[in-house]
C-alpha cells in the first residue's frame, strides 16, 4: 500500500484550472520533489492535500484512507504536516514555545487535565521539554531556544518552521519552498535538517525552484506546468526530458 | 531567577489581597459609597476579563454587553417571576449566557477583524431590541424593578450564607470579591496552561495552528463561551446590586468600556482588565463633580491611551523598573540570609 | 402601498448609499473602521441646521459649508489621530478603539454644545407628486436627485482623476502605491476628508426629513456598518448595494412591522446572512 495517492486532483478558481487531473503516488520514506515554473500549481497541491482548499474534483488517499473531505487539523492528526511558502511561525512566542505548542497532537492528557495540571499532564509537559531540546538540536536551533521568533533572521525562521512541523510527529512532511531566500550557509543547514528527517523514515514532498538542491536529494521528481503533470521520474530522467526543459526555458525560436 | 519572580509576585498578591479583603471592608465598614465603588469595579473586572479572553484569541469583541444583559435578565426574571433563589440564578445566568455564546459562536467566530467587530456590535444592538420587545418576559421598556438582594443559601438544614440585608453592602462586597478572585485564578490557570498557549496561537496564526493539528473552531468557541459566561455572571451580579434592569441597561457604549478597561491595563496581562476597571472607576468617582462630562472624559482617555499608551499601563517601564528593583532587593535579602547560615 | 414602500426605499437607499460610500472609502484606504462616521453624519445635520435653519442661508450654500466643515474634521482625524497610530500600533485593535474614542468625543462634545433638544428645519419645497401610484413629496424627490448626483460625482472623480486613481490604488496595496511615488500621506488625508464629507452631505440632506439631535450618530453608525456588512467592506459597488438594500429593508420593515421590530428583524437577518456570506455581497476580507 502506498503512503499517498493523489487521483484526478483538480481545482478550479473561477474558470481557470490551477490543478488539472493530477495523478501521482508516493511510498513510505520516499523523497518526492514537486517542481515546475511559477504558477504551475505546486503550492495549490499542498493546499489541497492539507484541506486548506477543497478540491473541485478528485480524491486524496493517505495510507489507504480517503482524506479528501477531512479538515486540516484532522489531516495533521493522521500524520501529514506542511510548511508554508510565506514564513509562518508564532512571531510573539520564543523558539521553544513555538515548538511546545506544536506538541499539541502528542498530548494524551485531556484539556481539563492540563488546566488542573494532573500528574499525567505534568509528566507530558516534562517529556515535551526534552523533546523540544531534541528537535532543536536536530535542526540546529538549540542556541536560539529562548529567542523570540520575530527577532530571528529569515533563514532561521524557515528552520523553525521545519522544527515546528517535526514536533507534530509527521509521517509525511510537505515542505513548501524551504530554500527560498536563503544564503548558501542557511541552505546547507536546511539540507542537513532534511537529510536527518529522511533518516528517521519520514516521507517528504518538496516544492522547490532551487534545482541543484532538489536534484541531489530527491528519489523521484514530479514536474508540473499550468496545473498539469508533464513529467515524472528519477532526477536523471527528468534532466533529459524535453518537455521539462521547454517548460522552464521556453521553445526554441526556429 | 524564577524564584525571585515568584516571590516578588507573591508579595504583591498578598499585599493586594489583604487590602482588598481585609483593609477596605474594615476601614470603610460604614461607608456604603466607597464599598459600592469597589463593588462596581469588581463586577466590571469580571466582565472585562471575558472580553480580555477574546482579545487573546485575536478577536475584537464588542458584544459583551449583550451577554451581560442576558445574564441580568435571566436573574431578574427568575428572581421576580419565579421566585427562585439568587444562588441558583447566579450560576444559571452564567450558564445560559454561555450556551448562547456557544451557539452564536459557531456562526460568528468564522468572521475576523472588522467583520467580527461589526457583527458583535450588531449583536449588542439586537439584544437591546429583543429585551425591549419581548414584553411578556422582560416587561419591555418598563424594565424590572425592586429586585431584592440575595436571600439565604440553605442546603438541607444548613444555612451556609445568611440572607443579605437591604442596606448592608458588606456581604455583597465579599460575594463580589470572592467571585472576582475565583474568576481571576481560573483565567490565570487557563492562560498559563496548554490551552492558554493554544489561544495565543490562534491570535498569531490560525493557519499555522490548524496545520499542527489544533482544532481552531473548537478552541475559538471555548474562549468565546467562557467570555459569555463571565458576562452572564457579571450581569447577574449587577442586577442584584443595582436592583433593577432595563432594555438599555447594557448597551454598545458599555461594550466599548469593557474593551477600554482591557486596553488601559494592557492586553498582554491578565490583570490588565482589572487594573483598567479599578483605575477608571475609582478616578471617576474622585472627580465626581464633573460626572456630567463622564463620557467625554472617557472618550479623551480612550484617545490618549491609544495614541500614547497603546500597550497599557502594566507595560510601562516604570512598573518593570519597580519590579526589577523589588527582585534585586529580594535577591540581596536571600544572599544575606545565606551568608548568616 | 407596495409602490409607496418601494419608492420610499429607493429614496432612502440613495442617501444611505452616500453614507456607506464614505465609510467604505475610509475603510478601503486606511483599513480603519470609522466608528465616528455616524457622528460625522450628525455634525452634517447640525451644520445644515445652523447655516440654513438658523442663519437662513440658501440651502445649497449650506450644503457647501457642510462639505467644507466635514472635510476639515476628516483631515484633523487623519492627520492627528490615525496617522500616528498606523505607524507603530502593536495590534490592529488599537486603531479601532481610537476610532471609537473619536466617536464618543464628537458625540459628547456635540451633546455639551448643542444639548439634547431635537430640532428640525423648514422644508425646501412644498407639494407632493403622485408617481406610479405613490406619493412623493417634492422635497424627497429633490433629496433623491441630490443623493444620486453626489454618488455620480463621486464615482466620476474616483474613476477619472489622478487622486481618485491614487485612492483606488491605495485601497489595493499601500506599499506598492507608495513605491509608485504617490504621496500616501496626502492621499490618505484627502480620502478621509472625502469620506467624512460624504457622511456630512447625507446628514445635511437628511436633515430635511430626519430629526436633528446630538445622539443621532450612534444609530446611523450602526446602520452604516450594517450596509457595509451586507454589501461588503472596502469596495465601492458593495457600499452602494448595501446602502440601497438597507434603505429598502427599512422601508419594507416600517411599512409592514413598524417601530422597533423593524431593526430587530434586520439585525437578526444580517447575522444570519453573514453566516452564509461572511464577506457580504462583494466584500474584501480583512487583512
Amino acid at each position: 500500500m502506498s503512503l499517498l495517492e493523489v487521483r484526478n486532483l483538480t481545482k478550479y478558481f473561477g474558470g481557470l484550472a490551477a490543478v488539472n487531473e493530477l495523478n501521482f503516488e508516493m511510498n513510505e520514506g520516499e523523497m518526492l520533489a514537486l517542481i515546475g515554473p511559477n504558477g504551475a500549481g505546486k503550492s495549490t497541491v499542498f493546499n489541497l492535500i492539507t484541506s486548506y482548499y477543497r478540491p473541485s474534483k478528485g480524491t486524496i488517499i493517505f495510507r489507504g484512507k480517503n482524506i479528501t473531505n477531512l479538515k486540516t487539523h484532522q489531516i495533521a492528526r493522521l500524520g501529514i504536516v506542511r510548511t508554508f511558502q510565506k514564513t509562518n511561525v508564532f512571531m510573539d512566542m520564543s523558539v521553544s514555545q513555538n515548538i511546545n505548542v506544536a506538541h499539541h497532537l502528542q498530548c494524551r492528557a485531556r484539556d481539563w487535565e492540563y488546566f488542573f495540571l494532573s500528574s499525567r499532564a505534568q509528566k507530558e509537559e516534562k517529556a515535551f521539554t526534552e523533546s523540544i531540546n531534541k528537535i532543536l538540536k536536530y535542526v540546529g536551533l538549540l542556541s536560539y531556544k529562548d529567542e523570540k521568533a520575530k527577532n530571528l533572521p529569515h533563514g532561521l525562521l524557515r528552520l523553525l518552521e521545519i522544527a515546528i512541523a517535526l514536533a507534530v510527529n509527521p509521517k509525511l512532511l510537505l515542505l513548501d519552498e524551504p530554500f527560498t531566500g536563503m544564503n548558501p550557509n542557511e541552505t546547507s543547514k536546511v539540507i542537513k535538517a532534511v537529510k536527518n528527517i529522511r533518516e528517521e523514515g519520514i516521507a517528504i514532498i518538496l516544492v522547490e525552484h532551487n534545482m541543484p538542491a532538489v536534484m541531489g536529494i530527491s528519489d523521484r521528481i514530479v514536474v508540473m506546468n499550468f496545473g498539469n503533470k508533464i513529467a515524472e521520474g528519477k532526477p536523471i530522467e527528468i534532466l533529459k526530458n524535453n518537455e521539462v526543459i521547454e517548460a522552464y526555458l521556453g521553445k526554441d525560436i526556429e | 531567577m524564577i524564584n525571585k519572580n515568584k516571590l516578588s509576585g507573591k508579595l504583591n498578591f498578598y499585599i493586594i489581597g489583604i487590602a482588598y479583603f481585609i483593609i477596605i471592608p474594615v476601614v470603610f465598614y460604614n461607608s456604603p459609597y466607597i464599598l459600592s465603588i469597589i463593588i462596581n469595579a469588581s463586577i466590571l473586572s469580571c466582565i472585562s476579563l471575558g472580553v480580555w479572553l477574546t482579545f487573546v484569541i485575536g478577536r475584537i469583541n464588542i458584544g459583551q454587553a449583550a451577554f451581560v444583559g442576558i445574564g441580568g435578565y435571566t436573574t431578574a426574571v427568575l428572581l421576580t417571576k419565579f421566585g427562585l433563589s439568587f444562588w441558583i440564578c447566579l450560576p444559571l445566568s452564567g450558564i445560559i449566557a454561555a450556551l448562547l455564546s456557544l451557539i452564536l459562536g459557531f456562526a460568528l467566530l468564522r468572521l475576523k477583524g472588522v467583520y467580527f467587530a461589526m457583527i458583535t456590535l450588531t449583536l449588542t444592538a439586537l439584544m437591546n431590541l429583543v429585551f425591549l420587545n419581548a414584553i411578556f418576559i422582560t416587561n419591555g421598556p418598563n424594565g424590572i424593578m425592586n429586585i431584592k438582594r440575595p436571600g439565604a443559601l440553605i442546603i438541607g438544614s444548613f444555612t451556609i450564607i445568611p440572607p443579605f440585608g437591604e442596606g448592608n453592602y458588606i456581604p455583597f462586597y465579599y460575594l463580589v470579591a470572592f467571585i472576582l478572585v475565583i474568576c481571576l485564578i481560573s483565567i490565570w490557570r487557563l492562560y498559563n496552561s496548554r490551552i492558554g498557549w493554544i489561544f495565543q496561537s490562534l491570535r498569531q496564526s490560525e493557519t499555522l495552528a490548524q496545520s499542527i493539528g489544533i482544532n481552531i473552531v473548537k478552541y475559538r468557541i471555548v474562549a468565546y463561551t467562557i467570555c459569555g459566561f463571565l458576562g452572564g455572571i457579571g450581569g447577574s451580579l449587577f442586577v442584584v446590586y443595582i436592583q433593577n434592569i432595563f432594555p438599555e441597561s447594557f448597551k454598545i457604549v458599555d461594550s466599548i468600556y469593557y474593551m477600554l478597561y482591557c486596553f488601559l491595563g494592557g492586553l498582554d496581562y491578565i490583570f490588565g482588565p482589572v487594573v483598567g476597571a479599578f483605575l477608571l472607576i475609582i478616578s471617576f468617582e474622585l472627580l465626581r463633580n464633573i460626572q456630567r462630562y463622564q463620557e467625554l472624559i472617557y472618550a479623551i482617555i480612550m484617545i490618549s491611551v491609544m495614541l500614547w499608551l497603546p500597550n497599557g499601563i502594566l507595560s510601562l517601564k516604570f512598573y518593570r523598573t519597580i519590579k526589577i528593583i523589588k527582585e534585586k532587593k529580594i535577591g540581596d535579602l536571600r544572599q544575606k540570609m545565606k551568608k548568616r547560615e | 402601498m407596495v409602490n409607496q414602500i418601494i419608492v420610499n426605499g429607493i429614496i432612502l437607499g440613495s442617501t444611505y448609499a452616500l453614507i456607506a460610500l464614505g465609510l467604505t472609502l475610509i475603510f478601503g484606504i486606511m483599513n480603519v473602521l470609522n466608528f465616528a462616521h455616524g457622528q460625522m453624519y450628525m455634525v452634517g445635520t447640525f451644520v445644515m441646521y445652523y447655516t440654513y435653519g438658523v442663519y437662513g442661508y440658501n440651502f445649497f450654500i449650506a450644503l457647501l459649508v457642510t462639505i467644507f466643515v466635514l472635510a476639515i474634521i476628516g483631515v484633523i482625524f487623519e492627520r492627528f489621530f490615525f496617522r500616528r497610530l498606523l505607524y507603530y500600533a502593536k495590534r490592529e485593535e488599537v486603531s479601532m478603539l481610537l476610532a471609537m474614542g473619536s466617536a464618543l468625543l464628537v458625540e459628547n462634545s456635540a451633546l455639551i454644545f448643542f444639548g439634547e433638544k431635537r430640532r428640525g428645519i423648514k422644508p425646501i419645497a412644498e407639494g407632493v407628486y403622485n408617481i406610479f401610484n405613490a406619493y412623493i413629496p417634492v422635497q424627497r424627490l429633490i433629496i433623491f436627485l441630490m443623493a444620486i448626483l453626489f454618488i455620480i460625482i463621486f464615482l466620476v472623480l474616483m474613476q477619472n482623476t489622478k487622486t481618485g486613481r491614487a485612492l483606488r490604488a491605495l485601497a489595493q496595496d499601500k506599499e506598492v502605491t507608495y513605491l509608485m511615488g504617490v504621496n500616501v500621506n496626502r492621499v490618505s488625508m484627502i480620502g478621509f476628508a472625502a469620506g467624512a464629507a460624504l457622511a456630512g452631505i447625507s446628514g445635511a440632506i437628511l436633515a430635511l426629513i430626519f430629526p436633528i439631535f446630538s445622539g443621532s450618530g450612534t444609530g446611523m453608525s450602526i446602520k452604516a456598518f450594517t450596509m457595509i456588512m451586507i454589501g461588503g467592506a472596502g469596495v465601492i459597488p458593495g457600499a452602494i448595494i448595501g446602502g440601497f438594500i438597507l434603505g429598502m429593508l427599512e422601508s419594507i420593515g416600517y411599512g409592514l412591522l413598524g417601530g422597533s421590530s423593524t431593526y430587530l428583524v434586520i439585525y437578526f437577518g444580517v447575522i444570519v446572512f453573514l453566516i452564509f456570506r461572511p464577506n457580504g455581497i462583494m466584500g474584501k476580507p480583512w487583512g
